[in-house]
């Protein structure tokens, strides 16, 4: 008997999540994310000269720093909910699949939700955009931006997969996403190196590139959208995906989750 | 098939299996039988290495089991531990089909095993509308569909219904003569007993009895009952001579541990001789249960 290859397990972990409220979740959670964080500014009489940059700054404001990262967690601990319950973590375990193919089907599954977000997140931005009679089209480099943010997801994926993996209730992974993604902008406000490296650090700062080509000001440096950022801000996200899908399935591996 | 030796799991000062040596012969259905917290799903656990033992070591076909194997010796075992699996919000045929997905198995190997559970019926509702015992068949049915060698079931007739019971009684007699090993735990003697080749009793941690049903009876001394003019002369009579644990049941003095025809005919010559005027001599009629709680509410033999 062989097993699932890597696609064969995202397709499993996408089809135990069918039916379920996962998908409304990723389309309404951006949209009210774009609407709170434009929605002042827009009714105190819109964004002026800035127009789109103010717009995006606004959008992406609080929601690349934490929310974005929050929402990766509720999404993991959504998707880990369904293997909480009755006898599905035994029959899981027992499956013969490797720890590692746990990890990284899910870690696919979790990763494919919230890159979803950000095109939806992309969207309703243009549209706040138009509805406030900005001119012309959203920068093509907060287009870039969104891309990278869609890879970038990735190892906060990881990290919450683990954590809800780990961690049989619902909210404290979630918790955690929130106080480490929290903490990682408080070290790049600190201006240190490390946050740049760590999986909610390399979230924020790509939802935050191309900020520095408008007049908006930023509390840290961000990067401009060039190939070269984009190849560190995807190769980054993907090196630290695999460490930590790495660590977790040697944890899921060697230890005992639940006896 | 499976053996384990010294087998033991201990969370910090308690231990909960203690020093176990299980011998289940290939093609047999083996009888875990004890009660609630004896350590049976423990043992279950350990034997899938979802749960590392402290001490011990298990082996699965002729090859260790442990966190090193477990993956290619998994691909031929399956299992139903404690909670039946299965997700509520899916289809009983979606959750088969995410269980043909995952282990790469084939249409036929699917609809075997939901044949096998009688749940064809029942694969186009919702499982969180199934009944506890369609889960339970359920859970079996995802076990089966990998067509395996040795087959784990944790508790299988919880929430069956006597027509359940002897169905799953059917199943396990019918993948016996299949070739496939099953284990099968129930806290129920009466449940299992009678499909089980080879029974296994654990109390506390500890195996008290592993052997056939036959040797189990034999095993376990029935009280010897006598019935006589004066019960209460015949027990001073043998609690003079050390007996323990006597009764009186109105006329009749109920002796334990008296095992051998020579010791019997001992003691109702001995009372013969102190003037006891003896109407009956017979052995305490005993099922399997009996023992069965005997056996685990004393905690030995």
């Amino acid at each position: 008997m062989k097993h699932a290859n890597l696609a064969g397990l995202m397709a499993c972990e996408l089809a135990k999540i069918k039916g379920s409220r996962i998908g409304i979740f990723v389309v309404l959670y951006p949209l009210i994310m774009v609407l709170t964080g434009t929605g002042m500014t827009l009714i105190s009489g819109g964004f002026g000269t800035d127009g789109w940059h103010l717009l995006w700054a606004r959008a992406t404001g609080f929601y690349g720093m934490a929310m974005y990262a929050v929402g990766i967690a509720v999404i993991a601990s959504l998707v880990w909910r369904v293997e909480h319950k009755g006898g599905n973590w035994n029959t899981l375990m027992s499956s013969g699949t490797p720890a590692w193919g746990v990890m990284t089907g899910k870690t696919l599954a979790i990763g494919l939700l919230s890159a979803l977000m950000q095109p939806v997140f992309l969207i309703t931005a243009i549209l706040v955009g138009k509805l406030a009679g900005l001119p012309g089209m959203l920068p093509l480099e907060y287009w870039w931006s969104v891309l990278a943010s869609m890879i970038a997801c990735l190892p906060v994926a990881a990290a919450q997969s683990a954590f809800s993996c780990f961690i049989r209730p619902f909210a404290p992974p979630v918790a955690m996403g929130l106080v480490l993604a929290g903490a990682d902008t408080f070290l790049l406000l600190l201006h240190l190196t490390p946050a740049y490296f760590l999986p909610y650090g390399i979230l924020t700062r790509a939802t935050m590139m191309g900020s520095a080509a408008s007049r908006i000001g930023t509390s840290f440096p961000v990067d401009p959208v060039t190939p070269a950022t984009m190849c560190i801000s995807i190769g980054a996200s993907i090196g630290l995906t695999l460490i930590i899908i790495a660590i977790a399935s040697l944890i899921l591996e060697k230890r005992d989750i639940y006896v | 098939m499976v053996s384990a030796h010294h087998l033991t799991k201990r969370y910090g000062d308690r231990t909960v299996v203690d020093d176990l040596n299980l011998l289940v012969p290939r093609g047999s259905v083996y009888g875990f039988l004890g009660p609630n917290g004896s350590g049976k799903s423990t043992t279950m656990k350990m034997l899938l290495s979802l749960v590392q033992p402290t001490g011990g070591d298990i082996i699965i076909d002729r090859r260790p089991m442990n966190r090193r194997t477990r993956g290619e010796q998994l691909t031929h075992i399956g299992s139903l531990i404690e909670s039946p699996p299965g997700y509520g919000h899916l289809t009983g045929e979606e959750n088969m089909r995410i269980v043909q997905r995952l282990l790469s198995l084939s249409n036929r190997q699917i609809d075997t095993a939901v044949h096998a559970v009688r749940m064809e019926s029942q694969m186009d509702k919702l499982v969180r509308n199934y009944s506890l015992g369609m889960k339970q068949r359920l859970g079996i049915a995802m076990a089966l569909a990998r067509s395996p060698q040795l087959l784990i079931l944790d508790e299988p007739t919880n929430g069956l219904d006597p027509a359940g019971i002897e169905e799953i009684r059917e199943l396990l007699a019918r993948l016996r003569d299949q070739g496939v090993t099953v284990i099968v735990s129930s806290h129920l003697l009466g449940e299992i007993d009678r499909t089980c080749d080879t029974l296994g009793i654990l109390s506390r941690g500890r195996l008290l009895f592993q052997g056939t049903r036959s040797q189990l009876f034999s095993k376990a001394t029935p009280d010897l009952l006598v019935e006589t003019d004066d019960p209460a002369k015949a027990k001073a009579l043998l609690e003079s001579r050390g007996y323990t644990g006597l009764a009186l049941e109105d006329r009749t003095l109920a002796v334990p541990g008296v095992g051998s025809h020579d010791s019997t005919a001992d003691i109702i010559a001995w009372f013969v001789s102190q003037g006891l005027r003896i109407f009956m001599v017979r052995r305490r009629e005993q099922s399997l249960e009996d023992i069965f709680m005997r056996l685990t509410g004393a905690g030995s033999l």
